[in-house]
């Protein structure tokens, strides 16, 4: 198992689910997870690396057969990343936490387009991750891939399978189907409206698990969040599905009212418009800038670029672009090995400067008053 | 943990909570006999991997695929739940029976106080006592 190229060489493109997150749409994308265990082998969680790795030698050559392996441009174990390196994996979601702190028999693979991470001995044996851009619909049919993806790996290994409880996991309340869908969202509209409204609380009640994306910390908000489908223990797997695929479908129409209603109400129109000339401000005037205060600034500067706040001479596609590369161009550890920023405050002052020349050199993006707007 | 996390009427001793939310949802159980028993339950080992009965209470985890025979009681109302077929999460809550809902919740409860959600522990105590009223 070799290191094909170097995780910084990946930072030359955004993540894929990054690279769909530069406009204002709702329903960014998705991904499929897709997970499993072989049977007669302790789980990562209580197994020894000896363990680990033997399971490792039994999945790559199944992996081999079943995705070509010509497609990884990053294929390692996790012990011959340094630390730095597994940061900066972590950051794009690339890697998970668990991984980047476990050691023998831990492999990442990523495929070329970014799109497809694999991950062996993370908590379970298995996890093929693969995002994809789109609507609803290509959410379902995505699903139906990964499901058939899941035939063809049960044909070549001896997938840990029960037939009460389905697929078995070290988590019992997860066992069922073992593919997960998860929906990208971008809620700039609801946030603005509702304060203090926590969506991760609302959407645990309904059994869906709710992740900012793009984020680190607890006080990283970018307005983004991924919703993962819940357990299918409780409803079985078409009704789980229905249901979690009218939730996203209500959130969504949710956030297009909330944008609607912004639009009509003018107290709340002058509050949006006085956040996103702050965030502007911040954007283009600030010397030092934390990478918690630019995931709120670009969500503001997104949902001015889609209701005429600023305006561009640049085409839309190229501004989408540019928003998805300036996000991974100012994450911490990108800075800390592309661009020799040591020290946080280094950092930020690099990160102050990266899109300072972005907004004013590239985007060349012009502000307009509420008036011209409402 | 931060003390916004439970609810309001738990201002502070939350080991008392637990201890009579259990107590509530699943009875007393004073007898040494009993006790005796459980602790031999809870030392209930996997003979694949050597993982505790006991290890999982705790971390909400299991070891291999073969704890799932090796723990099978603990399983068992998962499996018949399983075996329901529905349409429709309205339909699923029509089919259950009230003890089938009961048995549904307290396991819910169980998970919940697992995972130190106390929250929603309590809103799932309040809801077993709703129907068993």
């Amino acid at each position: 198992m070799m290191k094909i190229c170097h995780p910084l060489d990946l930072c030359s493109e955004p993540p894929a689910f990054v690279r769909s997150c530069g406009g204002s749409s709702v329903l960014v994308g998705h991904n499929t997870l897709m997970e499993f265990n072989l049977s007669g082998y302790p789980f990562p969680g209580w197994s020894e690396a000896r363990d680990r790795r033997t399971v490792a030698e039994a999945i790559l050559p199944a992996l081999d057969r079943i995705l070509p392996s010509d497609e990884w441009v990053l294929q390692a174990e996790v012990q011959q990343l340094t630390r730095e390196e597994r940061m900066l994996l972590f950051e794009r979601e690339q890697l998970t936490s668990t991984m980047a702190a476990r050691e023998d028999g831990v492999h990442v693979l990523l495929n070329r387009a970014q799109d497809t991470c694999v991950f062996i001995n993370d908590e379970e044996h298995l996890l093929i991750q693969t995002y994809h851009p789109g609507g609803l619909e290509d959410l379902k049919r995505a699903r139906e891939v990964a499901l058939a993806d899941q035939q063809r790996f049960l044909k070549h290994l001896p997938v840990a399978f029960n037939k009460k409880a389905g697929m078995l996991f070290s988590d019992p309340y997860k066992s069922g189907e073992g593919v997960w869908v998860a929906a990208l969202v971008y809620l700039p509209g609801i946030m603005q409206t509702y304060r203090n409204y926590d969506l991760a609380d609302s959407m645990s009640e309904l059994g869906i698990l709710c992740l900012p994306a793009l984020s680190h910390t607890k006080n990283e908000k970018g307005d983004m969040y991924w919703l993962c489908s819940p357990t299918t223990q409780d409803l079985g797997d078409d009704a789980t599905y229905d249901a979690f695929f009218r939730t996203i479908h209500e959130l969504c129409d949710r956030e297009e009212e909330a944008r609607h209603d912004i639009m009509r109400n003018t107290l709340s129109l002058h509050f949006l418009n006085n956040e996103m000339d702050s965030a502007f401000a911040t954007l283009t005037k600030k010397k030092s800038l934390s990478y918690r205060d630019l995931l709120h600034a670009f969500s503001m500067l997104r949902i001015g670029l889609a209701i005429g706040k600023f305006t561009t001479d640049t085409p839309v596609q190229k501004v989408h672009q540019l928003i998805a590369r300036a996000y991974t161009e100012a994450l911490p550890t990108y800075l800390q090995l592309a661009r020799n920023g040591r020290t946080r405050k280094e950092r930020r002052a690099l990160r102050a400067s990266i899109i300072k020349s972005l907004i004013n050199d590239e985007l060349r993006i012009h502000t307009h008053s509420i008036e011209e707007i409402s | 943990m931060a003390e916004h996390f439970f609810p309001e009427e738990l201002s502070g001793d939350i080991e008392k909570f637990i201890r009579e939310m259990i107590t509530e949802s699943f009875g007393q159980n004073n007898d040494e006999e009993g006790e005796n028993r459980t602790e031999a339950y809870e030392l209930t080992e996997c003979p694949s991997c050597h993982y505790k009965l006991a290890d999982f209470r705790q971390t909400g985890l299991l070891g291999c695929p073969d704890c799932y025979k090796a723990f099978a009681a603990e399983f068992e109302g998962d499996s018949e739940e399983n075996a329901t077929s529905v349409d429709t999460p309205d339909q699923a809550n029509q089919e259950l029976s009230i003890a089938e809902q009961r048995e549904r919740l307290e396991r819910m409860l169980r998970y919940a106080v697992q995972r130190e959600n106390y929250e929603e522990a309590a809103r799932l105590r309040d809801q077993i006592k709703s129907l068993s009223s």
